[in-house]
C-alpha cells in the first residue's frame, strides 16, 4: 500500500464530508490587523463584500430554532454572507452546534444550539438555564487566559439570552454576547464551554485555580478553535464634535467618556438607527448594554449588542440622545 | 435555498434529456471543475479533457443517478477522471502537487502495511469512519487537501487560518489516521 492508494481510497469519501468541506468558507478577514485600527474595519467590510459574492450560500442546520431568535431578515443576511457556521462538537452528555459566530473586532455574538445526548444532558437542557459559560484559552498552549473584567476568570461571556421558544424535546438554542475588544485579532484561541452539573450541590462546584472554570462540567472536552477575526460589516460614525462610535451588524461600540456617562445614567434615551433613505430614525432593540469605566483602562468601553443582525448599508448613521453620528 | 433549487432544475434537464443541460452545467460549474482538475493535472489541456469527460459522464449517468447536490456529483466524476488520466501518464509528467499529496499520505500508512495490497472498499470505509471522528474544521481541512487537492495557501485563505495552522493540522490528522488504521488492524 502507498500514498497513492490512500488517495484513491478517498475517492469513496462520503458525500456529506465533500459537501460540508465545499460549502464551508469562513468569510473572516486575513488575521493580520490590530483590532483597534478602524482601517481594519473598513478593510474587513470591503473584504466581506468581495468574499460574500464568491462564497457559497451556507444554510443553518438549526434554522427553525435560529429563526425563533433572529428575525427572518437577519437570518437571510447571515446565510447570504456565508456566516451559517454549523460547527459541531460533542461529548457523552451534550452536542453543541455553533450556528453562527460573529465578531466585529470589539463585540462578539454566538448563536448556538445544545442537544442533550444522555439523561444528564437532557435534564440540564430541560430543567435549568442552559446558557453555557465560555472560557478563553490560548490556541497554541491551551492555557486559560484571565479576563480582567471578570476578576481574573477566563470567562468572556458578556451576557446572553436563552429563547425557550427555540426548544424541541432534546435541543435548545441560545445566544451569547461576547466581549472581544480585549482579544488580539489574528491570534489563535480556543473557546471552551462550561455547563454546571445541577445534580451536584453548589459547594461542590468550586473554582479551579484562579480561572473560575468549572470542575464538574457537562460540556467538558467541547471546544472551538477560532481567531475572532471580524466577519461582519461595520462602519465608523462621527458627530459634529468628532466623537466616534463604531456601528456594526451586531452592535455599537464607543470609547467616548460622555457617551459612557450617558449610557450609565438613569435618563438615557433610546438609540436610533437612521435609514439612508428615510427621515425618521428607528429605535434599536438591544440584547445587552454594558459600560466599563475601570480606571485601569485608558478609555471607557461602552458596548451595545443588538437583538437582531442589521444591514449597516441601510443606515446612514445613528442618533444617540438627540445627537447624530454619521459617516464621514 | 438558491443553490439546491438551481441544481434541481439542472438535474431535471438531464432527466428529461434536454440537451441544454450540459451547456447550463458548464456555465454554472466550469470554473470550479477546472480548478479541481488543475489541482491534480499540470497540463491545462489535460484538465480541459478531464472536465469535458466529466460532462459526458454526467450526461450518461443522469439518469439513473439523481444527485441532490450536483456539484459534489460532478466533482466526484471529475476526480475519478483526473486519476484515470494520471494513471496513463508517465511518472515524469505527473503534477508536482499530485506527487506531493501522495507523499504526504504515505505518513498515514501503518508500517506493517507498506507491502500490502490495498483493499479499497475496506480502507475507504475506515477513512470515512475516521473523518466522522474528527472535529469539523480538521475534517474540512483534510478533505479540502486530499479530496479537492487544494493547496495549503488556498485552504488557509478559505478557512481563515494561517498556513502554519493548516500544515500543523494536516500533519496531526495524518498521524491520527495512521494510528486509527493501526487500531483497526490494517495488516499485510
Amino acid at each position: 500500500m502507498n500514498g497513492y492508494d490512500i488517495l484513491m481510497a478517498m475517492d469513496k469519501t462520503d458525500e456529506k464530508y465533500i459537501e460540508m468541506s465545499e460549502s464551508f468558507r469562513k468569510t473572516a478577514c486575513k488575521p493580520s490587523r490590530a483590532f483597534k485600527t478602524m482601517i481594519g474595519f473598513a478593510a474587513a467590510a470591503a473584504l466581506m463584500t468581495v468574499t460574500a459574492g464568491a462564497t457559497i450560500l451556507t444554510r443553518f442546520a438549526n434554522k427553525d430554532s435560529v429563526e425563533k431568535y433572529l428575525a427572518e431578515e437577519s437570518v437571510n443576511i447571515l446565510e447570504e454572507q456565508g456566516l451559517a457556521l454549523n460547527y459541531t462538537a460533542e461529548n457523552e452528555h451534550i452536542r453543541l452546534t455553533v450556528d453562527a459566530m460573529l465578531s466585529d473586532g470589539n463585540l462578539g455574538k454566538m448563536i448556538m444550539t445544545l442537544e442533550g445526548l444522555d439523561e444528564k444532558g437532557l435534564e440540564r437542557i430541560k430543567n435549568f438555564d442552559p446558557l453555557p459559560e465560555l472560557y478563553l484559552a490560548d490556541g497554541v498552549t491551551g492555557e486559560y487566559i484571565a479576563n480582567p473584567d471578570m476578576g481574573g476568570a477566563a470567562n468572556i461571556t458578556g451576557g446572553g439570552h436563552v429563547n425557550y421558544e427555540a426548544r424541541t424535546d432534546t435541543t435548545i438554542t441560545c445566544v451569547a454576547t461576547l466581549d472581544t475588544w480585549r482579544i488580539e485579532v489574528g491570534k489563535p484561541y480556543t473557546l471552551r464551554f462550561g455547563l454546571r452539573d445541577p445534580a451536584l450541590p453548589e459547594e461542590q462546584q468550586h473554582k479551579r485555580g484562579e480561572y473560575d472554570v468549572l470542575t464538574n462540567n457537562l460540556m467538558e472536552g467541547i471546544s472551538l478553535d477560532t481567531y475572532f477575526t471580524p466577519n461582519v460589516e461595520s462602519k465608523m460614525l462621527k458627530n459634529e464634535d468628532g466623537v466616534t462610535v463604531y456601528l456594526s451588524e451586531i452592535g455599537l461600540f464607543t470609547e467616548d467618556d460622555k457617551l459612557a456617562q450617558f449610557y450609565t445614567s438613569k435618563d438615557r434615551h433610546e438609540t436610533k438607527l437612521t435609514p439612508k433613505d428615510g427621515v425618521f430614525g428607528k429605535n434599536v432593540e438591544f440584547d445587552h448594554l454594558t459600560v466599563n469605566t475601570d480606571p485601569s483602562l485608558d478609555k471607557p468601553k461602552t458596548r451595545m449588542w443588538f437583538r437582531d443582525v442589521i444591514d449597516v448599508n441601510e443606515y446612514g448613521g445613528i442618533e444617540i440622545n438627540g445627537v447624530k453620528y454619521t459617516e464621514e | 435555498m438558491e443553490g439546491h433549487d438551481n441544481d434541481k432544475e439542472l438535474v431535471e434537464l438531464y432527466l428529461s434529456r434536454d440537451k441544454s443541460a450540459v451547456e447550463r452545467t458548464q456555465k454554472r460549474y466550469d470554473k470550479r471543475l477546472m480548478g479541481l482538475a488543475r489541482s491534480f493535472l499540470g497540463d491545462i489541456r489535460d484538465a480541459e479533457e478531464c472536465v469535458n469527460d466529466t460532462y459526458l459522464k454526467a450526461w450518461n449517468t443522469i439518469p439513473p443517478q439523481q444527485p441532490d447536490d450536483l456539484f459534489s456529483y460532478l466533482a466526484r466524476l471529475c476526480r475519478c477522471t483526473a486519476y484515470n488520466i494520471i494513471e496513463k501518464q508517465q511518472a515524469a509528467k505527473r503534477r508536482a502537487q499530485f506527487v506531493e499529496l501522495t507523499r504526504e499520505l504515505e505518513e498515514c500508512i501503518p508500517d506493517k502495511s507498506r507491502d500490502a495490497s490495498p483493499e479499497d472498499e475496506f480502507i475507504s470505509a475506515l477513512i470515512n469512519e475516521y473523518l466522522e471522528s474528527l472535529p469539523r474544521d480538521k475534517c474540512n481541512i483534510f478533505v479540502k487537501r486530499y479530496w479537492y487537492g487544494e493547496s495549503i495557501e488556498q485552504i488557509a485563505k478559505e478557512m481563515g487560518f494561517t498556513k502554519s495552522k493548516v500544515k500543523t493540522t494536516l500533519h496531526r490528522t495524518r498521524e491520527g489516521l495512521r494510528k486509527f488504521l493501526e487500531r483497526k488492524g490494517v495488516q499485510p
